[in-house]
């Protein structure tokens, strides 16, 4: 007896009890979609990590300070650090950045909101991100004439403004200390970010000179480098840290992280967290393969005479074992594929709502019709052996 | 020679008892010969059948079919033998209830590796053999009882066997479908089909050319029918 003689004959008695199969195919159905919905919505979320960092450039590096060391005045970045660094033949660009926030009076609904003020150079446009609409981002001449201007996300243009392009208007900020009146001189696209923008903060960037002048010091919060050479990432970063070590005449503050490190951690967690997930939706696979022995034990009870008949015309031990086995993988596999589309369209709905683009891949396919074939086996294999071992004379007069 | 049975013993042990339900059986049949095996229950004759058919093993002694011999081969070689060399006609038709008659008529030659052309051909011919060539697509419970062991000796003929064997293959049915299948049997029979018939109406015995009596697992009697009775001569 052949394959194809044997699938034909499974298929018909995979039909000729459509409930039943269906209900044994329940817990495949439901074991296969969950997997698929988490790794499609968990690859799509990947996908659009890796392609906010590309966007950001991947040969940066983040120089910053060790939170959980005891820090001394001195072990702060200064400005004389970014032109030091510039110097360095490997590094493009040298952004410092300095952070604090500010209160901001919203025209339109009569109240303040408070903003993150980050100070930069004209060199941040380079080492980050940043999309500007209109208008343009901060010169250099900006930095050297500690001018108050400011470039803001479209968002907060149009809760202060009511438009998104208020380049000439005023801002007032409102730092700790003292206020500051900011001319707006671009615009830069607020970034989608999907789930993660709701309660974002909004940003303003000014040029770090300025924002020193309002500040109780003077020091930088963090550089941010780009790289001629994106392969050298790794030593350069390592060679920088040591570099402003020697110059601050201390050891183990600094730390450097390149976006290359940083997209691995983002990964890295998100793997655990879907590892996790697939490993309690696996649990149900298991339990749907023990549904799938149940029946298929029921089953072998029922045609108990059917298979005394085979073996009376002929059917040795391994056809016999073979045709159940080959019925206990058509149920699998047909759940398995049911499983599937059920887990993209959940995956597609579950993107829609959290706003990430499910990512489906042919392997993941393959994978999936694989693991359901072997469910189909190892639950398959008791029953069918079951099956095989039954004398003939006693299945022919099974009633 | 055909069947060639040498000493064959069988014994069941139930616990400690053992049951001794063939004993010593010595016979052989030849080719083209119509056998009749009758016995009361109890008998050995089922046994018999059992063993002769290769669905079960003897305890001693020696069998050979075809010139084969067959006591001592493993459960996949019983298997063979029986796709190959043996075609049953069971008292209760034995037929697959989800499949038609043309499916059922197939599936031997599927075990046997036939190819789908040519198993279609094979079971078209045999069906026709039996006068149901308008009845393919039927399944068995939209067939009569004399239909269904019509199909059940056409799927017994399809891998062309050496033998045929007939456990009280009119058992089930009434007097006109009897005939009807003893028909068959008398025709296969004069084509050169070798027939062995479990059966316990003498009657039905009479059709044969030859009738062995068993009694306690021993053959009580062997001899040829004299005036063996046809089927359309007398009615």
């Amino acid at each position: 007896m052949n394959l194809t003689e044997s699938i034909k004959s499974a298929i018909m008695n995979v039909l000729a009890n459509k409930m039943r199969s269906l209900l044994t195919m329940l817990g495949i159905i439901i074991g296969i979609s969950s997997v698929i919905m988490i790794t499609s919505v968990g690859n799509g979320f990947k996908k659009s990590v890796s392609d906010t960092f590309s966007q950001m450039g991947v040969e940066g590096i983040k120089l910053d300070i060790k939170d959980d060391k005891e820090i001394k005045d001195s072990d702060y970045f200064t400005d004389s650090d970014i032109s030091f660094l510039k110097q360095i033949p490997d590094v493009k660009y040298v952004a410092p950045c300095v952070m604090n926030t500010c209160n901001v009076n919203l025209r339109t609904l009569g109240n303040t909101k408070m903003c993150v003020v980050l100070g930069s150079n004209d060199e941040l446009k380079y080492a980050s991100s940043i999309k500007v609409t209109s208008g343009r981002f901060l010169l250099s001449k900006d930095v050297t004439n500690h001018s108050s201007v400011a470039v803001i996300d479209s968002l907060l243009s149009r809760k202060i403004f009511g438009r998104e392009n208020s380049v000439g208007e005023k801002i007032k900020a409102k730092f700790k200390n003292t206020n500051l009146d900011l001319t707006v001189v671009g615009i830069f696209e607020s970034e989608d970010v999907g789930i993660a923008s709701f309660g974002m903060p909004s940003y303003i960037y000014v040029p770090y000179t300025t924002l020193l002048d309002v500040s109780s010091s003077q020091n930088l919060d963090m550089i941010r480098i780009t790289a001629y050479d994106k392969n050298k990432l790794d030593s350069l970063a390592t060679q920088l840290v040591r570099l402003l070590e020697i110059r601050h005449n201390t050891s183990d503050k600094y730390y450097a992280q390149n976006s290359v490190q940083t997209m691995d951690t983002i990964n890295n967690t998100l793997n655990m967290i879907t590892t996790f997930i697939v490993f309690v939706a696996a649990i149900s696979l298991l339990v749907g393969g023990i549904g799938v022995m149940n029946i298929m034990l029921v089953t072998v009870t029922e045609r108990t005479r059917e298979i005394g008949i085979r073996k009376s015309l002929g059917a040795t031990d391994n056809n016999i074992k073979f045709q159940f086995l080959v019925e206990a993988v058509i149920i699998t596999v047909i759940g398995g594929i049911i499983g599937i589309i059920v887990g993209y369209g959940g995956g597609i709905v579950i993107g829609n709502i959290v706003n990430i683009m499910p990512s489906f891949s042919i392997n993941s396919v393959i994978i999936t019709v694989l693991i359901s074939s072997a469910i189909g086996i190892i639950f398959g294999v008791y029953p069918a052996g079951k099956a095989a071992k039954l004398d003939p004379i006693e299945a022919l007069r099974y009633e | 020679m055909i069947i060639k049975a040498q000493n064959i013993t069988k014994i069941y042990k139930n616990g400690d008892i053992e049951v001794k339900a063939l004993d010593n059986i010595n016979f052989c049949v030849a080719e083209k010969e119509f056998v009749a095996i009758m016995g009361t229950s109890g008998s050995g004759k089922s046994t018999l059948m059992n063993i002769l058919g290769c669905l079960d093993v003897l305890t001693s002694g020696n069998y050979f079919l075809d010139g084969q011999d067959v006591s001592k081969l493993k459960s996949n070689q019983l298997a063979l033998i029986r796709n190959k060399k043996i075609g049953f006609v069971f008292q209760s038709f034995n037929l697959l209830p989800k499949m038609t008659a043309f499916q059922n008529v197939e599936l031997p030659m599927i075990y046997a590796n036939v190819e789908a052309a040519q198993r279609k051909k094979i079971a078209m011919d045999a069906l026709t053999k039996v006068g149901l060539e308008k009845r393919i697509d039927h399944k068995p419970n939209e067939m009569s009882g004399g239909q269904r062991q019509r199909v059940a000796i056409a799927r017994a003929l399809v891998n062309s066997p050496a033998i045929i064997f007939a456990d009280e293959p009119t058992g089930n049915l009434d007097s006109r479908s009897s005939e009807e299948i003893i028909k068959i049997f008398q025709d296969l029979n004069a084509e050169g089909k070798t027939i062995v018939m479990v059966t316990h109406e003498s009657d039905i015995a009479q059709h044969t050319k030859r009738i062995i009596v068993f009694k306690d697992g021993r053959i009580m009697s062997d001899a040829p029918v004299e005036n063996q009775l046809m089927v359309g001569e007398n009615s």
